[in-house]
């Protein structure tokens, strides 16, 4: 089981109070469906040399890791994004596997915190 | 006469996000996820702003935003970027693309309304 850390319980419970609980819900739920298919379309873009679609994977991994108020994952997602700017393919493929077992986390982290399977 | 906002993203969460952040704001919400798409609504619906995410599945962000300022019918709608900090470049250089402001994420959900506000009234 994660441990939430009482800053991120904090964002997550300010997002709730603006936002309304039912929208929270609905946004980490195609948080918890998206994760695998981004990850794994920002890997098979890079290994087949398509760095703009492993750029736009990464976009959409810091969009909804920022979104849900995960910054270090969402932090990661950025030099992801700015590595397939640079064209560097090795430094995004390496920075991915970096952030692989910080998006699971994150998606445990939501799973227990909404009760979602 | 209806306010109208006209969202360019193709994240569904954050999409979610905007819909939730803006229900109170008094505007109709329009959505798409595509530039090319972006550019006919804009011109059929002349909604009061755009919201525009400089990442898009078919073309630039900027791309849109430069094309919509080089047509009359839509030159005058003022645009919000959104991105993150790797593509945003300066906000200088946005403002020379014709965009009125930018929005950075993660989007600060607290000031997110407020600031749409803003550009609806500019």
């Amino acid at each position: 089981m994660p441990e939430f850390s009482s800053k991120w319980l904090e964002a997550i419970h300010e997002r709730e109070a603006m936002l309304g609980s039912q929208s929270l819900r609905r946004m980490a739920k195609i948080y918890i469906d998206e994760l695998d298919a981004i990850l794994e379309q920002a890997i098979d873009a890079l290994r087949n040399g398509d760095i703009e679609t492993a750029r736009r994977a990464a976009h959409h991994l810091g969009g909804n890791a920022g979104s849900m108020d995960f910054l270090e994952l969402s932090g990661m997602a950025q030099q992801i994004e700015e590595a397939c700017m640079r064209a560097d393919r090795d430094c995004a493929m390496a920075q991915i596997q970096q952030a692989i077992p910080v998006a699971q986390r994150s998606r445990n982290q939501l799973r227990q915190h909404f009760k979602l399977i | 006469m209806t306010t109208r906002i006209l969202i360019v993203e193709d994240n569904a969460l954050v999409r979610e996000m905007y819909r939730s952040a803006l229900k109170n704001i008094g505007a109709q919400l329009i959505e798409t996820q595509r530039g090319e798409l972006a550019l006919a609504i804009a011109r059929r619906e002349q909604p009061n702003l755009i919201i525009l995410d400089l990442v898009l599945p078919d073309i630039s962000g900027n791309e849109v935003a430069q094309r919509l300022k080089s047509d009359p019918e839509t030159r005058k709608i003022p645009i919000l970027a959104v991105t993150n900090a790797a593509t945003a470049g300066d906000e200088a250089a946005l403002r020379a693309h014709g965009f009125a402001g930018l929005v950075t994420k993660p989007v600060d959900i607290r000031n997110f309304a407020q600031t749409v506000a803003k550009y609806l009234g500019s």
